[in-house]
């Protein structure tokens, strides 16, 4: 069954300027997370690496200005 | 009085205690005192808490024992990333609470201490500290004793024995209740509109706070879900108990469950009639309840073996119960509790 777990803001992601990766908690105690690239290319959907549960990424193209700010 | 701790589900940090880091779906004891390797003890556990990747037992003579990841200092003793045997804290304690990757401990005298990280107030501690990996207490003097402290992924409710609401951590989508601030960095006193001692009790989930009493039920953050059964349904249920999972809400009415929120994978209480139960528990996306015959069943998601094994029969998947499913059936239970993934049974041995 693929279906979305739940719909997320981007401002309540942690997004680390490192990895380049947005997380947020999942339930199963790991971490849904996607990058911003993806995010740019039009992706919403954050995955967790130890479940089947997936996010979406509530959010404007313009949101993501000021995290690609925070790489240099 | 002899009692054990049983569990199954998600334990990739050890959360489970039970000396491994696999997951499992079918119940295993837990062994704490004398090193965690002893799985009975004399003295009852009254109260688990569950983090994202951790888990608090206290006991009846107000010890308390931590397990699971340790890497953002959670567990509040100096340990490496993990542990997957409960290990004791120093001190004695009277109420704990775990969100995400923090603990929160009330001591016998009434002075909560943290430990862990917190980049949105979780800690309590001030805008300066938002990490500590010693049980560190909040120079916040309270008004009154500490009777109730309860944490969602990332903000805490105490209630006073004077009936008042004090919380710290996110704020931003309401679930501290009114206030234009976005987080709270210390314990503020919190307003929920109505007379705080016209609410009997209270429940946290992910992004907000339900209290509830003989006036009904008020929601106070964001989960759409919830937020629209509620108006759709016009909640008055005067209810005994509610507890939140992370994106929904289960209210005891009479003897049966009614749950309003996500139903993603099948969180939502599958059976309006039927199954006669005593008690009921919640984790993050899955329940628990435990019958009069002491089964207990699970419901919801249970990917990682919280609910329990799954028959292969009618289609059905390790991923959604959207129906009951026995993981328990034994000697005397005398308490259930839900976390992350995470399932967990107190019995008392004759």
């Amino acid at each position: 069954m693929e279906t979305i777990y739940d719909e997320i803001e981007i401002e309540d992601f942690t997004f680390d300027p490192i990895t380049q990766l947005f997380q947020y908690p999942c339930p199963c105690g790991d971490k849904f997370a996607v990058g911003i690239d993806d995010l740019q290319d039009g992706e919403d959907i954050a995955i967790c690496p130890s479940c089947s549960l997936m996010v979406r990424v509530v959010f404007d193209p313009e949101d993501l200005k000021e995290y690609y700010d925070q790489l240099d | 009085m002899k009692y054990q701790l049983l569990c199954c589900g998600s334990n990739g940090s050890g959360q489970l205690g039970v000396g491994n880091v696999d997951d499992h779906n079918i119940i295993q004891k837990a062994g704490f005192l004398s090193d965690g390797k002893d799985f009975i003890t004399s003295k009852q556990p009254i109260s688990i808490a569950c983090g994202g990747n951790h888990t608090l037992v206290l006991l009846e003579s107000n010890e308390v024992f931590a397990t699971g990841s340790s890497e953002s200092g959670q567990l509040g003793i100096d340990t490496q990333s993990q542990i997957n045997r409960f290990l004791k804290l120093d001190g004695l304690w009277k109420l704990v609470s775990c969100g995400w990757e923090f603990s929160i401990l009330v001591s016998m005298d009434g002075v909560v201490y943290v430990s862990g990280l917190g980049l949105k107030g979780e800690l309590g501690l001030g805008k300066t500290q938002t990490r500590t990996t010693k049980l560190t207490p909040i120079s916040f003097t309270f008004p009154d004793m500490i009777i109730d402290v309860k944490s969602s992924m990332n903000h805490t409710v105490v209630r006073l024995a004077n009936g008042d609401f004090y919380g710290w951590g996110v704020s931003r989508k309401g679930q501290l209740g009114l206030t234009s601030e976005k987080v709270l960095w210390t314990p503020t006193k919190l307003e929920f509109g109505l007379n705080p001692s016209s609410y009997t009790g209270y429940s946290v989930g992910k992004d907000f706070t339900v209290l509830y009493g003989d006036s009904g039920l008020k929601f106070f953050g964001t989960q759409d879900k919830v937020q629209r059964s509620i108006q759709e349904n016009t909640v008055t249920i005067k209810s005994s108990k509610v507890l939140s999972m992370w994106t929904s809400i289960h209210i005891l009415d009479g003897n049966r469950l009614i749950s309003y929120g996500n139903n993603s994978h099948g969180q939502l209480f599958p059976t309006k009639t039927g199954l006669p139960f005593k008690e009921f528990a919640v984790g993050s996306e899955h329940g628990l309840a435990l019958t009069n015959s002491n089964s207990v069943y699970a419901w919801g998601w249970g990917e990682h073996g919280n609910c329990g094994e799954y028959s292969e029969t009618e289609n059905r998947d390790e991923v959604t119960f959207d129906y009951l499913n026995k993981i328990y059936e034994g000697d005397n239970c005398i308490a259930i509790a839900g976390g992350c993934a995470t399932s967990w049974i107190v019995t008392q041995l004759v």
